[in-house]
C-alpha cells in the first residue's frame, strides 16, 4: 500500500485480478407486491489505485450498488468478490471478522445523519478501531491523529461533536473515520453534493490525493458530472438498475456511446458552444414509433428516441474500445440519426 | 476553522433542573424519599400507639394532623406508611424495567421470529386484569405487599417495552449504527455506544409515569385491604379506614388523599419535563432543507439537494 | 484616493447611469435587509432591475443574501426578518412598506413563485389539479368547468403529458420534476408578469432540470413572462439567465450581461467562481478552490468584504465602502481596481 500506483488511464496491466469484482448482481428491495427490482445484472470491476465515477439519475440504483458492495443489502442474484474472496456469501459471524479487516469502506452521502451527534469527533474515528479490539490509548490516539491529518483536519476538532462543526468538517470527518481502518476500496456515495463549489473541489482533489499516497481505489458516486470529470479516471452510467455505458472518462463524455449518456451530457448545463448534441435531438417525440416494450426490452427503450425492434431484447454491455463497454444494441446508428435534420427541431419535453 | 455556532444543540439533563415545575416536583420527591428511610425514626409519635380519648381529633399541636379511628397520630402513620408504600411501588416498577427495557431493546436486534413472539406475550400480558392476576399470586404467595407486587411489576413490563422497542427501532435504523456494522461491530457494541445513551430518556420518563402508577396500585390493593395486616400503616390502607368512618370525620381522607396526589403529580411533572427536554434535544437532526441559509449559516454548507 | 462619489466616475458610453425607467417590472433600490430582529444586516445595498421579458439570474453561495433578496421582493421574509432600508418597487409602485393586503392582491395576478422543493409546497393529501383551480377560482373568480379547463391547459402549458390524468394525481404520485412543473403551473396560473424562482431545479436530476430550464425559456418566449432566477449554480444560471448579478456575503460584487461576465469577469471573486464552478467543463483538470471562508452572516467589515481573500487586494480595498462601478455596457464591478482599470483607461 505504499508503493505508488501505475498510472491509472493505462492502469494494470492485463490480467491482473481485479479489486473489487460486482458479478451479474440483481437486488431486489422490498417484500411481496412491494417488491422493487433495482438492480439487475451489474457487472463491475474496480481496480486498484483507479478512482471510478459511478453516475445515474434518480432510480438509477447507485446508492443500493454501493450499499451492495459494503453488504448492507444482499443481492438476489451474483455475487460480490473482494480480491477474489466472494464477501457477499459471508454472514454474521464471518462477515463482521471480515469487515473488521476494514478492506472496504463506505462514506456516506449525509454526514449529519452518519456520524452519532453524541459522540466526539475522537470518538467516532476511533470506533473502527475499538471495535477490532485496541485498547492502547496512545495507539489509538496516534492513528485516529493521523488519520483526521489525511483530509487536512486537526487537532481541534477532536473533543467536538458532529453539531459543532460545519458541512465541510463533517464529510471530512466521514472520511476519515473511513481512513481509520486503512481500506483498499473506498466508496463515496454523494461525498460532495451539500457543499458549496469550492469546498466541493477541495474534497474531491483530496480524494486524488489520497488515491495516489495510499494507493487507495475510490467510486465515486454523484450526479454532478463536470466535477467528477476532475478527478475520475473512468464513469459508469447507471440507468434504472443497470449500467448502460462503462468506460474511460475523457472519451465517454466527449463522445458518449450510449443514448443516455449523451442525453445526461447534453442536458448538464455548459457554456461551451461546441457540444455535438442538444437535449432536444435526444428526447422522444411522440412521433418517434412505439418503442419495444414488455419485461425484457432494453431498460432504455421506453425514453429512447432510436429504440428499434432489435431494442426488444436487453443489449450486454459490448466492447467498444478499450476498456470502454456499452450496452446498446444500435450504437453505432443512433449518433447519425441524431444529427439528421428531423431531429433539430426536437420536443422540450420527455414525459 | 474558527469554533461556529452549533446547527444541532444538545441539551444536557442540566438545563431541566430550571423549570419551576420541576423544582417543586423535585423537592416533593426529596421529602419522600427521607421519609423512606427515615420515616419511622422521625414520626413524633409512636403510629400504632392506640388512645381511646383521643379519637377523631383534629389538627392540634400535639398531633399536627389530627387522629384517626382508635386514637393513633395521623402524621405520624402517615410518616412510617411512605416507606412500604413507597418501596413496594418501587419493587413492581423494578420488574417491570428489567422484565420489559431489556427485551425492548433486545428485541429490535433479535430478528423478526423473537420480536413478533416478544411481541405476542407483550399483548397478552397486557390484556390480564390485574387484581385477580395479584389475587392468585397472594393466595399462592402469601398475603404480603412484597408478594402482591410481584404480579404488578410483571403487568407494568409491557408498558415499559413499548416504549423501549419504540425508541429502539428509531435509533437502529440510523446511518451512524450502519457505519458502525461496517466497521464490524457486534450487536452488543451498537447497543452500548450508540443506542442505549439515547433510549435513556424515554426509558427514564416512562419510569417516572410508571412509578406514579404503581403508586395509586399500591394504594388501591392495600385500599382493598390486599397485602397489608392491620395496624401496618400504608397510604391506601389509612385511606380506606378513613372512608369508613367518614360521618365522623369527613376531613379525613383528605389527608392521605392529598399525599398519594401530590407524590403522583410530582413523579408525572418530573416525566413531562424530562420528555419535553429529550424531544427537543439528542434527537432532533433537523435537516438542512428547512434551516434558513441565511439565519443559520455554517461555512462549507450549502442548500442541500434533496436526492431521492 | 477612493473613490467615494458617483460624479467622480467618468460617463462611458453606452453605461449610462439610470433612475427606475418606467419600463422597469422590478425595482430594487439599494435595499438592506436585516435578520434576527435587526442584530445583522444580511442584504447590504443590492439594487437591481427586472425588465419585462428577461430573466434575471442571481447567483451565489448559501448565506450570501439571495435568498432573502427574493424573498423580500416577494414581501415573504421570515421571521425576525425585515427591511432595514431602501426599496422594493414593482411596476413603478413602492411595495417595500406593502400592508399584508396589498401583498395579496399581487401574489398570484402580478407575481408568482416557485421554490426549491416542491412536495414540500403542495398539500400532499389532495390532488394537484383541485389545487390549481382553487387558486384560480379565488384569484380570477371562475367558475368550476371555467376552473378545470384552465387548470389542464396550464399543464399542458407547461409540459405535462396526460394532463386529464395528473389533474387527479396527488403530489406522492408524481415525479419531482412534474411536481416542479405543477408548481411553475400554480405560479403562472393568474398570468403573473413576474415569476420569482428560488433554487427550483437544484433538487431535480439533470436531464429534468435541462427541460424544466427550457419551460421557463419557453414561458418567456411565449408569454412575455420576466423571471427572477436565484440559484447556487452558476453553470444553470449562465446557461438560462441574462442578466446575471453575483451575490457575495450580502452583497451584488458583479451584475451584467450574462456572456459578458463569463467572457470578462471583473471582480475578483466573480474571476474565482468561473475557475471554481465547473461551468460544463468535463475535461480532467485540477480543480481551483477559493482559499479562506467568507464572513459570517453580518459581519461588519470595513472596505471591500471579499478583501481577505481577494488575490489581488491592495491596502485600499478595506480603507471604505466600495460602490459599484460601471466597467462595460450595463456591466457593474464592486471593486477598486476595477474601478482604477476602467479611469485609467
Amino acid at each position: 500500500m505504499t508503493a505508488a500506483p501505475p498510472d491509472p488511464i493505462t492502469a494494470a496491466p492485463a490480467g491482473t485480478p481485479p479489486l473489487l469484482a460486482v458479478e451479474s448482481v440483481d437486488v431486489t428491495l422490498g417484500r411481496g407486491w412491494r417488491a422493487n427490482r433495482v438492480l439487475s445484472g451489474v457487472d463491475l470491476d474496480v481496480w486498484p489505485g483507479e478512482i471510478v465515477g459511478l453516475v445515474g439519475e434518480t432510480g438509477s440504483g447507485k446508492t443500493t450498488l454501493a450499499r451492495t458492495v459494503v453488504g448492507l443489502v444482499n443481492p438476489k442474484r451474483g455475487r460480490i468478490l473482494l480480491e477474489g474472496l466472494p464477501i457477499s456469501a459471508l454472514r454474521r459471524g464471518a462477515r463482521r471478522a471480515e469487515r473488521r479487516r476494514g478492506h472496504v469502506q463506505l462514506v456516506f452521502q449525509d454526514p449529519l445523519r452518519s456520524l452519532d451527534p453524541d459522540l466526539t469527533v475522537a470518538g467516532i474515528v476511533a470506533e473502527g478501531l475499538r471495535i477490532r479490539g485496541q485498547t492502547d490509548r496512545d495507539e489509538i490516539r496516534r492513528r485516529v491523529t493521523s488519520a483526521l491529518e489525511q483530509p487536512g483536519l486537526d487537532a481541534t476538532v477532536l473533543g467536538r461533536t458532529p453539531g459543532q462543526i460545519s458541512g465541510g468538517q463533517r464529510q471530512r470527518v466521514s472520511i476519515a473515520r473511513a481512513l481509520a481502518v486503512e481500506p483498499r476500496l473506498l466508496i463515496c456515495d454523494e461525498p460532495v453534493s451539500a457543499l458549496d463549489a469550492s469546498t466541493r473541489n477541495y474534497v474531491l482533489r483530496l480524494l486524488d490525493q489520497l488515491r495516489t499516497s495510499l494507493g487507495l481505489a475510490i467510486v465515486v458516486i454523484s450526479h454532478d458530472l463536470s466535477s467528477l470529470a476532475g478527478i475520475a479516471d473512468r464513469v459508469v452510467v447507471l440507468y434504472r438498475g443497470r449500467i448502460v455505458e462503462d468506460g474511460p472518462v475523457d472519451r465517454v463524455f466527449t463522445t458518449p456511446r450510449h443514448p443516455y449518456t449523451a442525453l445526461l451530457m447534453a442536458s448538464a448545463p455548459s457554456v461551451r458552444h461546441d457540444r455535438p448534441f442538444s437535449p432536444r435531438q435526444l428526447r422522444r417525440t411522440d412521433s418517434d414509433p412505439a418503442p419495444p416494450a414488455g419485461p425484457g426490452a432494453c431498460v432504455f427503450a421506453a425514453r429512447c428516441p432510436f429504440a428499434a425492434a432489435v431494442c426488444a431484447v436487453q443489449p450486454p454491455l459490448t466492447a467498444v474500445g478499450e476498456r470502454w463497454s456499452v450496452a446498446c444494441r444500435r450504437h453505432e446508428e443512433w449518433a447519425a440519426l441524431a444529427q439528421s435534420a428531423t431531429r433539430q427541431e426536437g420536443p422540450t419535453h420527455a414525459r | 476553522m474558527t469554533g461556529r455556532r452549533p446547527v444541532i444543540g444538545r441539551n444536557g439533563s442540566g438545563s431541566v433542573l430550571r423549570l419551576p415545575s420541576v423544582r417543586i416536583a423535585v423537592g416533593v420527591l426529596a421529602v419522600i424519599a427521607i421519609l423512606v428511610a427515615f420515616g419511622s425514626t422521625l414520626a413524633p409519635q409512636n403510629p400504632l400507639a392506640i388512645n381511646a380519648n383521643a379519637l377523631f381529633q383534629g389538627p392540634s399541636a400535639h398531633h399536627l394532623l389530627g387522629t384517626d379511628y382508635l386514637g393513633r397520630d395521623v402524621l405520624s402513620r402517615l410518616m412510617a406508611g411512605t416507606r412500604l408504600s413507597v418501596l413496594t411501588a418501587l419493587e413492581a416498577v423494578g420488574i417491570g424495567l428489567a422484565l420489559g427495557a431489556i427485551p425492548g431493546i433486545a428485541t429490535v436486534f433479535m430478528g423478526r421470529w423473537f420480536d413478533f413472539v416478544i411481541n405476542r406475550v407483550s399483548d397478552a400480558l397486557m390484556t390480564f386484569p390485574y387484581i385477580f392476576f395479584v389475587v392468585a399470586v397472594t393466595a399462592a404467595l402469601g398475603n404480603g405487599l412484597v408478594q402482591a407486587m410481584i404480579p404488578v411489576g410483571i403487568l407494568l413490563a409491557p408498558a415499559f417495552f413499548r416504549v423501549t422497542r419504540a425508541a429502539t427501532i428509531e435509533h437502529a435504523r440510523a446511518q451512524y449504527v450502519e457505519a458502525a456494522e461496517l466497521l464490524g461491530a457486534s450487536k452488543l457494541h451498537v447497543i452500548r455506544v450508540h443506542v442505549l445513551r439515547k433510549v435513556l430518556p424515554n426509558i427514564m420518563v416512562t419510569t417516572a409515569a410508571m412509578t406514579a402508577a404503581a403508586l395509586l396500585t399500591v394504594s388501591f390493593l392495600t385500599f382493598l385491604g390486599i397485602g397489608v395486616q392491620p395496624p401496618t400503616p400504608t397510604w391506601g390502607g389509612i385511606l380506606s379506614s378513613d372512608l369508613d368512618y367518614l360521618s365522623q370525620a369527613p376531613w379525613a381522607p383528605f389527608i392521605p388523599g392529598a399525599l398519594i396526589a401530590v407524590t403522583v403529580g410530582a413523579l408525572n411533572a418530573l416525566a413531562d419535563a424530562v420528555r419535553d427536554r429529550s424531544g427537543a434535544g439528542a434527537l432532533a437532526l433537523t435537516p438542512l432543507v428547512h434551516i434558513d441559509p441565511s439565519l443559520e449559516h455554517a461555512h462549507g454548507d450549502r442548500q442541500s439537494r434533496s436526492v431521492a | 484616493m477612493a473613490i467615494d462619489s458617483r460624479d467622480q466616475w467618468p460617463d462611458l458610453a453606452g453605461a449610462a447611469r439610470h433612475d427606475v425607467v418606467a419600463d422597469d417590472l422590478l425595482y430594487l433600490d439599494d435595499l438592506h435587509v436585516s435578520v434576527h430582529h435587526g442584530v445583522a444586516t444580511a442584504v447590504r445595498g443590492v439594487s437591481l432591475r427586472v425588465r419585462p421579458g428577461e430573466i434575471v439570474g442571481l447567483v451565489g453561495e448559501s448565506g450570501s443574501g439571495k435568498t432573502l433578496t427574493c424573498r423580500a421582493t416577494l414581501g415573504v421574509l421570515p421571521p425576525g426578518c425585515a427591511v432595514e432600508s431602501g426599496s422594493v418597487s414593482f411596476g413603478g409602485v413602492d411595495v417595500t412598506w406593502l400592508a399584508r393586503r396589498g401583498w395579496e392582491r399581487l401574489h398570484g395576478s402580478q407575481m408568482g413563485a416557485v421554490f426549491q422543493d416542491p412536495a414540500s409546497y403542495l398539500n400532499p393529501v389532495i390532488a394537484v389539479g383541485p389545487q390549481l383551480t382553487e387558486v384560480v377560482r379565488v384569484k380570477l373568480r371562475l367558475g368550476r368547468s371555467a376552473a378545470h379547463r384552465r387548470a389542464l391547459e396550464l399543464f399542458e402549458a407547461v409540459g405535462l403529458r396526460q394532463p386529464e390524468r395528473v389533474f387527479h394525481q396527488i403530489p406522492a404520485e408524481l415525479s419531482g420534476g412534474m411536481l416542479q412543473r405543477v408548481t411553475i403551473a400554480i405560479a403562472i396560473s393568474c398570468d403573473p408578469q413576474l415569476l420569482v424562482a428560488d433554487e427550483p431545479t437544484t433538487a431535480l436530476d439533470v436531464t429534468i432540470q435541462a427541460e424544466v430550464l427550457e419551460l421557463l425559456q419557453r414561458l418567456r418566449d411565449e408569454r412575455g413572462l420576466a423571471v427572477l432566477f436565484v440559484s447556487h449554480d452558476l453553470a444553470v444560471i449562465t446557461k438560462l439567465c441574462d442578466p446575471i448579478a453575483v451575490f457575495y456575503a450580502g452583497e451584488i460584487v458583479e451584475s451584467g450581461p450574462a456572456e459578458e461576465i463569463m467572457q470578462r469577469p471583473r471582480h475578483p471573486y466573480t474571476q474565482a467562481l468561473l475557475r471554481v464552478a465547473s461551468v460544463g467543463d468535463f475535461r480532467r483538470r485540477e480543480l481551483a478552490v477559493i482559499a479562506g471562508q467568507p464572513p459570517q452572516v453580518g459581519e461588519d467589515i470595513t472596505g471591500c468584504r471579499f478583501a481577505a481573500r481577494c488575490p489581488v487586494a491592495v491596502p485600499e480595498c478595506a480603507a471604505g465602502p466600495v460602490l459599484s462601478v460601471p466597467v462595460g455596457e450595463r456591466h457593474e464591478a464592486r471593486c477598486v481596481l476595477a474601478a482604477r482599470a476602467m479611469v485609467a483607461s
